[in-house]
């Protein structure tokens, strides 16, 4: 019932953003009006049968490889974002083996990846969010968002996410970030294609992603501990 | 039953694990000059604090070479062999062996690990580097130099950790419990050589020199043998050890722990007696900002040695604990070590008196010269009342120092 509740009153409150917003520039930003990076911002039909056709319309020239990278021991980006059909990359530019995982039930995988190689056979069927580690570096954690649409991308410094252009169909943006409250991660905007730049206010502060660091400041460390 | 569980193992093992695996050599060169404005080494059984001779030496301290077979299987096997070349007793050989399985943590975020082999136990905040090498002094504080000397075994470790990421949570747990054998001798050095500061580390085939000890002549301990053997199994007993870890957002380490070598003293053999020793350790490792951090351990127990009738020869309570703080500064590291230390002898057998009692200052500055090498420069003092080294005319109240430049090479 309280959930709900909150879903109505994020519904009305995302409808009082839609009156002011939204066009080809998005940008994110806190409640403090601050711009908020690394944010997974993607639009989807408002008519989800018209999915089929936001493919047919998608912009041909964008890249259909995400990659992340381990590199200084960390997932880089923290936060990646990708769509089904796109085929994902794991690059590790760290000269140590990484063991990484997901303990996902839909979604659990391990590899070993080794200094310089690149794993690209993990594939995802439908929306999801992973999260994924490393069995050797507990510190280091990583987050994938997988969308059904190629309307998608992260939010740069500015908190901004550009789309070339947007084809002819009423859209829904939705945001995602494993710190972001349920709230804000539920927020679904209608997309007023009337501005060039439509600003979206979390709702609540965004939590504080790990440090992906290792409390030992040593390159020679060897697991002792 | 035993025979077909084994073949499986095998047909697995061969089947699976073999089929890819990753080979890495890691190691240390470690060179040194020191000079000790002390006694000579308890490393050749004299009563000196410091692992060298009074005076100046040169030495390879330390070649370290860790050999890790990394299989696609969640198996991976350590092996490190170190060889010193000191001057004081020039050595080669085996310092961990190791067989390591663990699994992928579950969707809650606990994972189970183990260890078999011959290993250490975790109690040490210092020595987390290659080869069991501490990356912040070049010697190692009393309680972890006491552990390299005397406290590694051959057993069986099972660890359960709780990541607590996997609930949005900062904190994680570990439990951790070993069974074991090899080493019923533990306590020996501890009780006739007192606590001392060295970054030696006992190898597998390593007897050590036990201090002229005035009941060792003639006395009541005269069938000691002249050397005790760290690792070996007499009375066939498992010890046991555990141990909880919990952590706070990668800042904060605190580990309580217990450990018990269930030892049965009346067992004697080749001058080897059984020593029953048992001790509780607590430790801390706080990372204070991303430069600074401190280390605390602090470690209590008790160690007893009997006659074969089980009359109580050796009865001591042994306490340290130090504080260290280290400051890294672009290429630059600076560290400083306090410790205070006792032992408390319990017993009335003549010519052996164990007690001691000791402070010491560790103050160390290490300069990264690039990735892999480093030089250091460190001084130690330490000041320690021992009776027993009026054994052998020396002084009853004694302090000592050693300054030390070392060049390391990590790799």
């Amino acid at each position: 019932m309280g959930l709900n509740l909150i879903k109505f009153f994020a519904f009305i409150f995302s409808c009082t953003l839609s009156l002011s917003a939204l066009a080809a520039e998005f940008k994110i930003v806190d409640t403090l009006g601050k711009p908020v990076s690394g944010i997974a911002v993607y639009l989807t039909p408002v008519d989800e049968s018209k999915l089929n056709k936001l493919w047919l319309n998608a912009d041909k020239t964008l890249s259909n490889k995400t990659i992340i990278s381990q590199q200084d021991k960390k997932f880089t980006p923290y936060l990646a974002v990708t769509s089904k059909k796109n085929s994902i990359i794991f690059d590790n530019k760290d000269d140590i083996t990484h063991h990484i995982y997901s303990v996902d039930k839909d979604n659990s995988f391990d590899f070993k990846l080794r200094s310089g190689e690149k794993k690209s056979d993990i594939n995802f069927a439908k929306q999801t969010t992973v999260a994924m580690g490393c069995n050797i570096h507990d510190w280091m954690a990583g987050h994938l968002l997988v969308v059904e649409t190629p309307l998608y991308g992260l939010t740069d410094d500015d908190g901004k996410v550009v789309f070339s252009e947007l084809p002819a169909m009423d859209l829904m943006l939705k945001v995602y970030h494993p710190q972001l409250s349920e709230l804000d991660n539920d927020i679904e905007i209608n997309v007023d294609r009337t501005k060039d730049v439509s600003v979206v206010q979390l709702k609540e502060p965004q939590g504080v992603p790990p440090l992906q660091k290792d409390s030992n400041e040593f390159d020679f460390i060897e697991g002792y501990e | 039953m035993k025979k077909k569980a084994l073949s499986l193992l095998i047909t697995y093992l061969v089947s699976n694990v073999s089929i890819s695996a990753e080979h890495k050599v890691r190691g240390l060169i470690d060179t040194r000059v020191s000079q000790v404005d002390g006694l000579n080494t308890h490393v050749n059984g004299n009563y000196g604090k410091y692992r060298f001779d009074h005076g100046t030496s040169l030495t390879l301290s330390q070649a370290v070479i860790n050999y890790h077979l990394d299989f696609d299987a969640p198996l991976s096997i350590n092996v490190v062999a170190i060889g010193y070349l000191d001057g004081i007793d020039d050595s080669i050989g085996i310092s961990e062996a190791s067989l390591k399985y663990q699994g992928i943590p579950s969707s809650s975020g606990v994972r189970f690990s183990s260890r078999a082999g011959f290993i250490y136990p975790k109690i040490s905040f210092e020595n987390n580097a290659t080869g069991w090498t501490s990356p912040y002094t070049l010697t190692y504080s009393t309680i972890n130099n006491w552990i390299g000397e005397e406290l590694k075994h051959t057993g069986l470790e099972f660890t359960l950790d709780f990541l607590g990421k996997f609930r949005q949570s900062k904190h994680n747990l570990s439990l951790t419990t070993s069974v074991y054998k090899n080493n019923d001798t533990t306590g020996t050095l501890l009780s006739w050589r007192g606590w001392t500061q060295s970054s030696r580390q006992t190898l597998w085939h390593e007897r050590l020199p036990v201090p002229p000890v005035k009941a060792r002549f003639g006395g009541w301990l005269k069938h000691q043998a002249a050397e005790t053997d760290p690792f070996i199994e007499l009375d066939h007993r498992y010890g046991f050890e555990g141990s909880i870890e919990w952590q706070w957002n990668n800042q904060v380490k605190l580990r309580l722990g217990h450990y018990d070598n269930n030892a049965d003293t009346k067992v004697f053999k080749n001058g080897q007696y059984v020593w029953e020793t048992t001790f509780s350790h607590a430790g801390l490792h706080y990372k204070l900002t991303p430069k600074t951090t401190f280390i605390s351990q602090f470690l209590t127990g008790d160690t007893l040695m009997t006659s074969p009738w089980g009359m109580p020869v050796v009865d001591n309570d042994f306490q340290s604990g130090f504080a260290l703080l280290t400051h890294k500064h672009k290429s630059h590291r600076y560290t400083a070590r306090i410790e205070e230390f006792s032992v408390t002898d319990n017993d009335l057998t003549p010519d052996d008196d164990n007690n001691e009692y000791g402070k010491s200052i560790t103050l160390s500055y290490q300069y990264r010269f690039n990735r892999n090498i480093f030089l250091q420069a460190e001084y130690n003092w330490l000041n320690s009342d021992r009776p027993a080294r009026a054994y052998s005319n020396q002084d009853i109240s004694l302090t000592e120092q050693q300054y030390q430049l070392a060049a390391k090479y990590y790799w």
